[in-house]
């Protein structure tokens, strides 16, 4: 049994993981301001705290808490090098493609997790669109897939498929009677068949017959 | 004689409804014994003898039923169904094959 003694050694390292974390996040970004570590009007703090806050606690935890901490310095140090960037700015932030899509790291940096969720979302909701375009580009957008003929015809005849084998099979039957009719459709000079009807009939115990039957149209 | 299933006909009009008219024909228990004893052909799990017998029963009760279409002045049978049954219980040694459809007159349209 543990006694609370052990305990507290226990999460001792953890919470020395998170301390070391953030320690070394807030370190990076005191160094990034007073050497102005900016890059196209961007101070890497942003991106390098998060991310170094992160990384040491990871590794402290894994080596002597033997668990994830959850990157909890990360979040911190994230939450801190904004609150100071945004309510302090050395000077006006410049909006173009890189701070934005510094901003965005640096936010993956802190919430992982959370970004990657939104990214795969935004992706799935991405290729959703794709395939209703594309949907919509085959069918018109009305849901209905064109036949690529004129509908309509006159019946010529009495076009029947027939199929005969085991029930485990049925699928396979029914397809072949069906192919079976449409043969016999062409057969009469039709070019397809309507009015179909599909019946099974079961012969004996263990064999089964699939008829289709429809009009032949021409 | 034209055999449609469907209950219209394009490009015609029904000047003259003559009834039903009915054909049948039966599979009897001598074709399964000769498949039993050895005729059959299995490809795939399908036995092309029931196959050639049930073709043969449906052509048979059609042109049944369209002789008596023909009997009674129809130009066309409408509307025609085929039907399968299975008798003599799960020994299944019997199969009827039944045609059922309307005989009509047609003209054309205006």
């Amino acid at each position: 049994m543990m006694t609370e003694g052990s305990e507290l050694r226990r999460y001792r390292w953890a919470v020395l993981a998170v301390a070391a974390g953030l320690a070394a996040g807030l370190a990076s970004a005191v160094v990034s301001v007073n050497f102005q570590l900016v890059i196209f009007g961007f101070n890497i703090m942003y991106i390098i705290s998060p991310l170094l806050a992160g990384f040491v606690e990871s590794y402290i935890a894994g080596r002597k808490y033997g668990a994830s901490t959850g990157a909890v310095s990360a979040i911190l140090v994230f939450l801190s090098v904004n609150i100071y960037g945004w309510l302090f700015p050395a000077e006006p932030i410049q909006w173009n493609v890189f701070t934005v899509g510094g901003l965005l790291l640096a936010f993956q940096a802190a919430f992982p997790t959370t970004v990657n969720f939104i990214l795969a979302a935004a992706i799935m909701y991405a290729l959703g669109l794709l395939g209703k375009g594309m949907g919509d580009r085959l069918t018109g957008g009305n849901g209905t897939v064109p036949l690529g003929y004129e509908t309509g015809g006159a019946g010529i005849g009495i076009a029947v498929g027939e199929a005969v084998g085991d029930p485990e099979d049925l699928d396979e039957l029914r397809k072949l009677a069906v192919e079976r009719m449409l043969s016999a459709a062409e057969a009469m000079g039709g070019r397809g068949a309507v009015d179909i009807q599909l019946k099974v009939t079961v012969i004996g115990t263990d064999i089964i017959a699939v008829t289709a039957t429809g009009t032949a149209t021409g | 004689m034209l055999m449609l299933t469907s209950q219209m006909i394009e490009g015609k009009r029904i000047s003259r409804y003559h009834g039903i008219v009915t054909g049948d024909a039966l599979i009897g228990a001598n074709i399964y014994k000769d498949i039993f004893s050895g005729v059959r052909d299995v490809v795939g799990g399908r036995t092309s003898a029931y196959e050639r017998e049930l073709a043969r029963a449906r052509k048979l009760a059609l042109s049944s039923m369209a002789d008596a279409a023909e009997r009674l002045g129809a130009d066309a049978i409408i509307g025609v169904r085929l039907d399968y049954h299975n008798l003599g219980g799960t020994m299944g040694n019997t199969i009827l094959v039944s045609a059922t459809g309307t005989a009509v007159s047609l003209e054309d349209d205006d």
